[in-house]
């Protein structure tokens, strides 16, 4: 095809405005991103981590006596946090093992978020807390509300080193500030990145890290070890009113859900309902797996009814490694993503504003064979 | 649950406001819709961890998380051999109407150039911006910005001379 010399940026402006039209607001904007965690198990990106927390660790034996954590190459100079006489970073809890630490007040770069006194039903320990337990056995489990992290931990006098071992990848489809805070800020304490100094009490653990600092609630004993089980499960679903490990379908373990009910759980603006039961499919595959969903309450029909609620059966077929697609259930159209990461399945359903939804619903769950 | 009120100005309101144009931008480059907003997430990521740092102007906030997300569509690609995620089926993709005769020709052009010249070719030609405006979002001079629009055009005439040459 003969071409006009001189015409040629004319032409490439039109075949990229072609080619790339205005983008529209299909999904919900701007949430806590999971790339970064994707790579989590990446040797490249582990030896970047070893690395960046060697460099850390000289510059903490440097700074050890500001009680402000070091910052890194990777994000702003740490805000320099205040605390309180009862918060000061000098002693180590006894009770640091062996307790799940539920998150009360965090303060960082962006601001301070008390928990405690601005969105109580947040630390009243139910199912959406965010939590820290340090195991006897040296192993670690964090929640974020909507991930959950988990695998060793080191003490060193007062400091505590994290080194993650696996973690879920769901996305919080909500927009609420305070709580992308919060979720940021226990991925970056959880990422094992940073050092942590550790301090306060017997009812209070206070942890500074990467310019945050964390103060957790004592919220009562834990049963060793958090670590996700691997062993063969129960082939009959067990609902223990506890936030993870969930033993749910045969050959499955879920090791992370929404929400810490042992029910599948929604969270929205409108609230939180229940849903959950999943039954699982294929000898040696996630070839299939249907997912029954019960409502917890009617008011959220025009919700759940997108997400199969209301015919109690939605079906999603789980390719060999990864599937990304629109799927469509009892007729009604909603996205999600899944995907399996070795023996890792991550299912996640969004019901949101394209769906005609006034609010964003988000449904994860992760198995592991 | 409260959700607190988008302050004008915060990294909220710009954020939303950004979005649907670094995801176009992302899309360009990187010429994956789904990836571009994968992409366009972590460079919010990015953004957010250095808000408080960053200029009160917009314009300044705007050049610089452009060219945050360049930086990261670069190191997707540099990092794309450690990525786990191999989907078995094809991804769905927006439908996209093609209108004109040398759209493929343009985007083969435009996906065998280099990051550098690619990242130029989108900025001055999609998103309209001047060369002092290219050169500030990819920080570098006004002079590389000029030499690297040059060599990429150089190139789509060579294309061009070629796609004859076999007519």
């Amino acid at each position: 095809m003969m071409r006009v010399p001189n015409d040629n940026e004319a032409r490439v402006r039109a075949a990229l405005a072609a080619s790339f039209p205005p983008v529209e607001h299909e999904t919900p904007p701007w949430s806590p991103p999971r790339g970064e965690r994707r790579r989590t198990f990446a040797l490249a990106s582990m030896l970047a981590a070893a690395a960046v927390v060697a460099a850390l660790a000289i510059a903490l034996t440097a700074s050890r006596s500001h009680d402000s954590a070091v910052g890194s190459e990777t994000t702003p100079a740490p805000t320099p946090v205040t605390a309180s006489p009862t918060q000061q970073l000098d002693t180590v809890p006894a009770t640091l093992e062996g307790t799940m630490w539920l998150l009360t007040q965090l303060s960082g770069i962006h601001g301070s978020v008390d928990l405690a006194k601005d969105h109580p039903a947040f630390v009243s320990g139910g199912m959406t807390g965010a939590f820290l337990h340090l195991s006897r056995s040296g192993a670690f489990g964090a929640e974020d509300t909507v991930n959950h992290w988990s695998g060793r931990f080191a003490l060193t006098g007062d400091e505590l080193r994290l080194t993650p071992q696996g973690e879920t990848y769901a996305d919080y489809a909500g927009h609420d500030p305070w709580r992308i805070r919060v979720i940021n800020a226990i991925a970056d304490l959880a990422s094992g990145k940073h050092p942590i100094l550790v301090g306060g009490s017997r009812e209070q653990l206070v942890l500074s890290t990467d310019g945050y600092t964390f103060i957790f609630r004592n919220h009562g004993p834990v049963t060793d070890d958090p670590l996700p089980q691997t062993t063969q499960p129960s082939p009959t679903p067990t609902h223990v009113n506890e936030p993870f490990p969930q033993m749910i379908c045969p050959s499955t373990t879920l090791i992370r859900q929404t929400g810490s009910d042992p029910a599948l759980t929604f969270v929205s603006k409108q609230g939180t309902a229940r849903a959950f039961s999943c039954q699982y499919s294929g000898p040696g595959s996630f070839d299939a797996m249907t997912i029954n969903i019960v409502a917890g309450s009617t008011s959220y029909d025009k919700a759940m009814v997108l997400a199969g609620v209301k015919g109690t059966v939605s079906a999603v077929s789980i390719g060999d490694r990864a599937f990304r697609a629109p799927f469509s259930i009892d007729g009604h159209p909603a996205d999600n993503f899944g995907e399996q990461r070795g023996n890792t399945v991550v299912l996640i359903a969004v019901v949101g504003p394209a769906a005609n939804v006034d609010s964003e619903e988000l449904v994860a769950a992760l198995f592991v064979k | 649950m409260s959700a607190e009120p988008i302050v004008p100005g915060g990294f909220d309101e710009f954020a939303q406001r950004r979005r649907a144009q670094l995801i176009r931008l992302a899309w360009a480059l990187t010429r994956d819709r789904e990836l571009a907003e994968d992409v366009t997430q972590i460079a919010f990521e990015r953004l957010c961890r250095r808000w408080a740092t960053l200029p009160a102007a917009d314009a300044e906030r705007w050049a610089y998380a452009q060219r945050v997300l360049i930086s990261q569509v670069s190191t997707w690609r540099r990092r794309r051999w450690t990525r786990n995620e191999l989907p078995t089926h094809p991804l769905p993709q927006r439908p996209t109407e093609t209108t004109g005769t040398d759209e493929p020709e343009v985007l083969s052009w435009l996906g065998d150039l280099p990051p550098r010249q690619r990242s130029v070719i989108v900025l001055r030609y999609l998103s309209d911006l001047s060369i002092e405006e290219t050169a500030t979002v990819l920080d570098c001079s006004t002079g590389t910005v000029k030499s690297q629009t040059s060599k990429a055009m150089k190139k789509l005439r060579l294309k061009d001379r070629g796609g004859d040459a076999g007519a």
